[in-house]
C-alpha cells in the first residue's frame, strides 16, 4: 500500500469509528423508542417496519423500535416473571398462557385503554372488532356477585387457512378446487394419474406440521358454530365421548385415507420431511396441494418464480357422502361458510412497560382500519376487525392473486375462532384436541401406528374423564 | 514454502514454545496437584446398555469395549436410561415395583462392574423408584396408587434393604430420582428423597438422588400458575439442601431457518439464577449441554466448537459437573428425525461427535486441577458494540454477582459478544474463565483485550493446553478466541 493510500485508510477507519459515537445510537432521533417484540417468524418483518414507519410519521416524537426473535414468547415470560427488560407491547401466541400472564398482574387491562377507546371515525375498537375477538380477549371476573370484564390482549391476525395449490397447475390439467372430502377424494385419484403427488404435508415435528387444519375444517364444519362454542365450556369429559364426536370421526377418518402414504395419494415421505422442504416441492410441481395458512407466499417469497406460479387457496372441503354435505345435529352457521380460524398472535402492553401511554396509542393505531389494510397488503394476512378486505379495492391492487383469494376467502366465509375461559384450559391441563397437540398426536397414531380413529378418540375421552371427572 | 523459509518457520515455533517458559522462571507460577477425587465430572446420560431396549432388534452394548470408549472420552459418569426397564409384572402396585426393582438390579449389577473397571461412577435408573410420584400417582391407575408418605416409606423401605445389591458397589453413584419435574411434584418429590437418604443410611450405604429441573423456557403449564423463579426456590427450599446440588437441562442451539442457528437469549438468565442460588446457598451446580439436535428445533451439532461454547459457558458460571446429553440413542419410530447421539446403540457405531466429545472432555480435564481450587464470584461481560442488543448479557445488569467492574481485571474491548466468569480461591486469589461468546456455528473468532490490574503474568489454560505468558507494562493482553472457546486465566506475580 502506498502512502497515500495509507493515509486515506487510516483516515477512512477513524471516521468508520468515530462516526456511530457523534450520532449517539443508530441515528439522530431524540425522541422515545416504543420497544416492540414479536415473533420472527414466516410473515416476516416488513409489515411490522412498514407499520412502525406509518406511526413515527405520523407521530415524529415517537419510533417503534423492533425486536423480532424466534424465542420471543419465552423472552416475555422471563421478562415478566423477573421484571427485568420489558418491552413495551409485545405480539406473543397462546391465549391460555397469556391469560395467565395477565392473571398474574403482568398485564395491562386494555378495555377502557383500547376497546372502549376511539379508533377511527367515532368508533371504538368494540364496535370495530368481529365477534369472536371479544370471546377471545374478554377474562371475566366476579366480586360479591358482580361481574367485570377485562381484555387481556388485541389479536394480531386470523388465520386463514386451506389448501395452497398452484393455480397454473391446475389449469394445465383442467383440474378442478373439491368443495367435499369426496370431490378431494375424486380429485386426488386425478391428479395421482398425472404422475404428480396430489398432497404434500410436512412432518408433525415441523412448523406443527399443519395438517391440524384439515382435521379442525373438516370437524367444524361437520359441527357447526354453536356445538363448537358448547363443546369448548368444558362442562363435562361426554364433550370427548366418540359418540358425540361424529365430526372428529370424520375429519380423522377423511385424514388417514388422504394421508396414509401406501395409500399412494401423499408425497413420498411427507411425514419425515420439514414446512420448507414440503413448501418447495409444491412450488416444484411434484405436489399439487398442501395444507397451510396465509403465510405461505411470505414465507416462500424467494422460491416463487411468477412464470411459473399463480397461487391460490382453496377451503378445506366439507365432509360428504355419496354427494350430499352432512352435519351434526344442532349445526349452525352465520349465513356463511366456516373456516376454522385460530387467532395465531396477540397484541398485550405489560403493566410494567416503560412507555406505557405510548404503547396504547401505538396499539390503537395498529386498529385503525387504514392500518389494518397496510397489514394485509404487506403480509396477506386478515385482520379480525371490520375494514376493507375487498380483494378488488385499489388498495390491493399490488397484491399477488395469493393474497386475494386469502381476502376472497375471508369474506366468504366466517372465520370462527374457538377459545375457551374454563380455568383448566388456561392451565393448560384440558384443550379439544389432546395437549394441544392434535397434530402431531394423532400423525403418529393414524399413520405411524396404524391406529384407527376410534381409538385416537377413546384415549381422548378416557384422558378428559381424568381431568374433568 | 522453500526450505530457509521452513528452517526459519520451525526455529521461530520453537522460539514460541520456549520464550514464555524462559519469561515463567521469573514469575510465580501457582502450581495445581492432581486429586483424583477432585473432577470436573462429565458425565454420560444414556451409556451402553442392555439388549433390544433400545429397539426390538439392538445389540447388548454394556461390553468392556464400549465402556472403555466411554472412558477414553472423558467421561466420568454415567446416567443410566434404559437399563432397569421392565415389563410391568404383578398382582398389585407393590409387586409391580419389586419386580421393576429386580430387573433393574439385574441390569445394574451388569453395568456397575463394567463401569468399576474404568473408573466410572454409575447411576442406576430403577423404573420404579425413577418418577415414582408421578406414575403411581394416578388415581384412575389400574392398581392401588401410590400417595401417602406411609406408601412411600413401604416401597422404599423394600427397595433398599439388605437384600438390594447395588448401593454398596464401588462404581455406584446414586439412583436416577426424577427428571423435570412439574412444580406440584416437588413436595412429593422431597419425601421420596428423605426416604431414599434414610434407608441408604440405615444399609450404610451412600448415593445421590438425581432430581434434574426444568429449564427456563419450560411451557408454563409446568409450573402450575407458578413462575419459573418460584419453582426453583421451592426446589432450593425442600430438596437442595438434601442433596447438595441443582441440576438443570437447558439446550442453547436452535435451527433458525433463515440464519442455520439461534443462540438462545435465555441460556446466559437461566445460569446466572442457578449460579446465584448455589453460591447463595453453597450447593453445587451441575449442567447439561446438548449432544445432538432433535425435532424439538434444537439444532444439530456442527463442530468440536459446539462442545467447547456449552461447556466453558457453563463452567464460566461455576458448573461442577457436565451431563450430556445424550451419549448413545438409537432412531425411534416416535422421533425419526432426531440425530444420533455419540454412540449408535443400533448398529454399535461412533459418530463424528463422539470424538469432537472426547477433544473436548479431555481438554477440559487438564483445567480440572486449576479450576476445582476456585469458586464462583460472579460475572462480568462486554457486548463488543453496544448499540447491538445482547438480550441474554441484558438480563445480567443490576443482579446481585455481575460485575460492572473488577479491581483486578476489564474488559478493555472485544471484536464480538464477550462472558467472563469471575473466580476466587480460599487465599483471595483470582481467576476468570473468558468466554467467546458467540454462536460457534457462524465460526467467530473474537479478538477480546483484557487489561490486568496488579499482575505480571498470567497462567492460562488454552484448548487444555497450560501456558504461562508475561504481561506487557500497560498491564493489557488481547487474547484471539476461538469459536467456541472458553480461557481459564489466573493472574500471577
Amino acid at each position: 500500500m502506498k502512502k497515500g493510500n495509507k493515509l486515506i485508510g487510516t483516515l477512512l477507519f477513524s471516521l468508520a469509528m468515530i462516526l456511530p459515537s457523534c450520532g449517539g445510537t443508530q441515528d439522530d432521533f431524540k425522541g422515545t423508542y416504543i420497544d416492540f417484540g414479536f415473533l420472527k417468524a414466516g410473515i416476516g418483518t416488513e409489515v411490522y417496519e412498514k407499520i412502525a414507519e406509518a406511526y413515527h410519521t405520523e407521530h415524529p416524537d415517537y419510533k417503534v423500535k423492533l425486536h423480532a426473535s424466534i424465542d420471543i414468547n419465552n423472552i416475555a415470560k422471563n421478562s415478566f416473571e423477573s421484571g427485568k427488560n420489558i418491552y413495551d407491547i409485545y405480539s406473543l401466541r397462546q391465549n391460555n398462557v397469556i391469560t395467565q400472564y395477565y392473571i398474574k398482574g403482568y398485564l395491562l387491562d386494555l378495555k377502557d385503554v383500547v376497546y372502549n377507546a376511539e379508533i377511527a371515525d367515532g368508533k371504538t375498537l368494540l364496535e370495530l372488532c368481529d365477534e369472536s375477538v371479544i370471546e377471545y380477549s374478554k377474562y371475566s371476573t366476579e366480586r360479591d356477585g358482580v361481574v367485570e370484564d377485562h381484555f387481556v390482549s388485541v389479536p394480531e391476525f386470523v388465520n386463514v387457512n386451506g389448501y395452497v395449490y398452484n393455480k397454473k397447475l391446475f389449469a394445465q390439467h383442467g383440474w378442478k378446487v373439491p368443495n367435499t372430502t369426496e370431490e378431494m377424494k375424486a380429485l386426488c385419484l386425478q391428479i395421482a394419474a398425472a404422475g404428480i403427488s396430489p398432497i404434500v404435508f410436512c412432518s408433525p415435528n415441523s412448523a406443527d406440521g399443519y395438517v391440524y387444519y384439515l382435521l379442525n375444517g373438516i370437524n367444524t364444519q361437520y359441527e357447526g358454530i354453536q356445538n363448537m362454542k358448547d363443546a369448548y365450556k368444558f362442562e363435562s369429559a361426554e364433550i370427548f365421548n366418540p359418540s358425540n364426536r361424529t365430526g372428529k370421526l370424520h375429519a380423522l377418518q377423511t385424514f388417514k385415507d388422504l394421508y396414509k402414504e401406501s395409500n399412494g395419494l401423499v408425497y413420498p415421505n411427507s411425514i419425515n420431511i420439514d414446512a420448507q422442504e414440503a413448501q418447495k416441492a409444491l412450488l416444484l410441481g411434484r405436489a399439487a396441494m398442501m395444507v397451510n395458512g396465509s403465510w405461505f407466499e411470505t414465507e416462500m417469497r424467494k422460491f416463487i418464480d411468477p412464470s411459473k406460479h399463480e397461487l391460490a387457496m382453496f377451503k378445506v372441503p366439507e365432509y360428504s357422502e355419496d354427494g350430499e354435505i352432512l352435519h351434526a345435529p344442532g349445526y349452525t352457521n352465520d349465513g356463511k361458510g366456516i373456516i376454522d380460524s385460530e387467532y395465531t398472535a396477540e397484541y398485550v402492553i405489560p403493566t410494567l412497560a416503560p412507555h406505557k401511554e405510548a404503547a396504547i396509542d401505538f396499539l390503537k393505531f395498529m386498529q385503525r382500519p387504514d392500518i389494518c389494510e397496510l397489514y394485509t397488503k404487506y403480509s396477506n394476512n386478515i385482520r379480525p376487525f371490520k375494514y376493507n378486505k375487498n380483494p378488488e379495492s385499489s388498495v390491493y391492487s399490488n397484491m399477488s392473486s395469493f393474497g386475494k383469494t386469502v381476502l376472497q376467502l375471508a369474506n366468504e366465509n366466517t372465520l370462527f375462532v374457538a377459545s375457551s375461559k374454563h380455568p383448566k384450559y388456561i392451565l393448560g391441563e384440558i384443550s379439544y384436541w389432546p395437549s394441544g397437540d392434535s397434530d402431531r398426536y394423532h400423525t403418529n397414531r393414524l399413520l405411524r401406528q396404524d391406529k384407527e380413529p376410534i381409538d385416537c378418540l377413546e384415549v381422548e375421552y378416557n384422558n378428559a374423564k381424568k381431568v374433568l371427572g | 514454502m522453500n526450505n530457509k523459509d521452513r528452517i526459519i518457520s520451525s526455529i521461530g515455533f520453537v522460539l514460541t514454545l520456549v520464550l514464555p517458559s524462559c519469561n515463567a522462571g521469573q514469575l510465580n507460577v501457582p502450581a495445581f496437584e492432581h486429586d483424583p477425587n477432585k473432577r470436573i465430572h462429565i458425565t454420560a446420560y444414556s451409556g451402553p446398555t442392555r439388549a433390544k431396549l433400545v429397539t426390538p432388534t439392538s445389540p447388548e452394548t454394556l461390553t468392556e469395549e464400549h465402556m472403555r470408549k466411554v472412558s477414553e472420552a472423558g467421561f466420568t459418569k454415567i446416567l443410566a436410561l434404559y437399563e432397569g426397564a421392565g415389563r410391568q409384572v404383578g398382582n398389585d402396585t407393590y409387586e409391580i415395583i419389586e419386580n421393576l426393582s429386580q430387573k433393574a438390579q439385574e441390569d445394574a449389577l451388569i453395568a456397575l462392574d463394567l463401569a468399576e473397571q474404568f473408573g466410572i461412577k454409575y447411576y442406576v435408573r430403577d423404573w420404579s423408584f425413577y418418577g415414582m410420584v408421578k406414575q403411581y400417582a394416578d388415581p384412575t391407575y389400574n392398581h392401588p396408587a401410590i400417595l401417602t408418605d406411609e406408601q412411600y416409606d413401604k416401597v422404599l423401605k423394600k427397595m433398599f434393604d439388605e437384600n438390594n445389591q447395588y448401593i454398596h458397589h464401588p462404581a455406584y453413584a446414586g439412583n436416577f430420582c426424577h427428571d423435570e419435574p412439574f412444580y406440584n411434584e416437588l413436595d412429593r418429590i422431597a419425601v421420596q428423597v428423605d426416604l431414599y437418604q434414610k434407608y441408604m443410611a440405615e444399609q450404610n450405604a451412600y448415593g445421590e438422588p438425581i432430581v434434574n429441573l426444568l429449564p427456563m423456557t419450560a411451557g408454563a403449564d409446568a409450573f402450575s400458575g407458578h413462575s419459573y423463579y418460584e419453582y426453583v426456590d421451592h426446589y432450593f427450599d425442600l430438596i437442595a439442601p438434601k442433596v447438595g446440588f441443582v441440576s438443570y437441562d437447558f439446550y442453547p442451539f436452535r435451527e433458525d431457518k433463515d440464519d442455520g442457528s439461534y443462540l438462545k437469549d435465555l441460556y446466559v438468565p437461566n445460569l446466572n439464577l442457578m449460579a446465584t442460588k448455589c453460591k447463595d446457598n453453597n450447593i453445587d451446580l451441575r449442567t447439561f449441554i446438548q449432544a445432538e439436535g432433535d425435532f424439538t428445533g434444537t439444532r444439530s451439532m456442527t463442530g468440536a466448537a459446539d462442545f467447547r461454547f456449552q461447556i466453558y459457558t457453563e463452567l464460566a458460571f461455576g458448573s461442577k459437573e457436565i451431563i450430556y446429553y445424550e451419549y448413545a440413542n438409537a432412531k425411534s419410530q416416535a422421533d425419526p428425525e432426531a440425530d444420533y447421539a455419540l454412540f449408535n446403540t443400533e448398529t454399535e457405531e461412533y459418530n463424528w461427535t463422539y470424538d469432537a466429545a472426547k477433544l473436548v472432555n479431555n481438554e477440559i480435564h487438564q483445567i480440572e486441577d486449576a479450576y476445582l481450587q476456585y469458586k464462583w464470584d460472579g460475572v462480568m461481560y462486554k457486548c463488543a458494540n453496544e448499540l447491538i442488543e445482547n438480550i441474554g448479557f441484558s438480563y445480567l445488569k443490576g443482579e446481585k454477582y455481575t460485575f460492572t467492574s473488577h479491581p483486578r481485571v476489564s474488559i478493555e474491548n472485544c471484536e464480538r459478544d464477550a462472558l467472563m466468569g469471575v473466580f476466587k480461591n480460599e487465599a483471595n486469589d483470582d481467576a476468570f474463565m473468558l468466554v467467546n461468546y458467540t454462536d460457534p456455528y457462524f465460526k467467530f473468532n473474537n479478538k477480546v483485550t483484557l487489561h490486568f490490574n496488579n499482575a505480571k503474568g498470567l497462567l492460562m489454560y488454552r484448548l487444555g493446553q497450560k501456558m504461562v505468558v508475561d504481561l506487557p507494562s500497560s498491564g493489557n493482553y488481547t487474547f484471539d478466541l476461538y469459536p467456541g472457546e472458553g480461557r481459564f486465566i489466573i493472574p500471577i506475580n
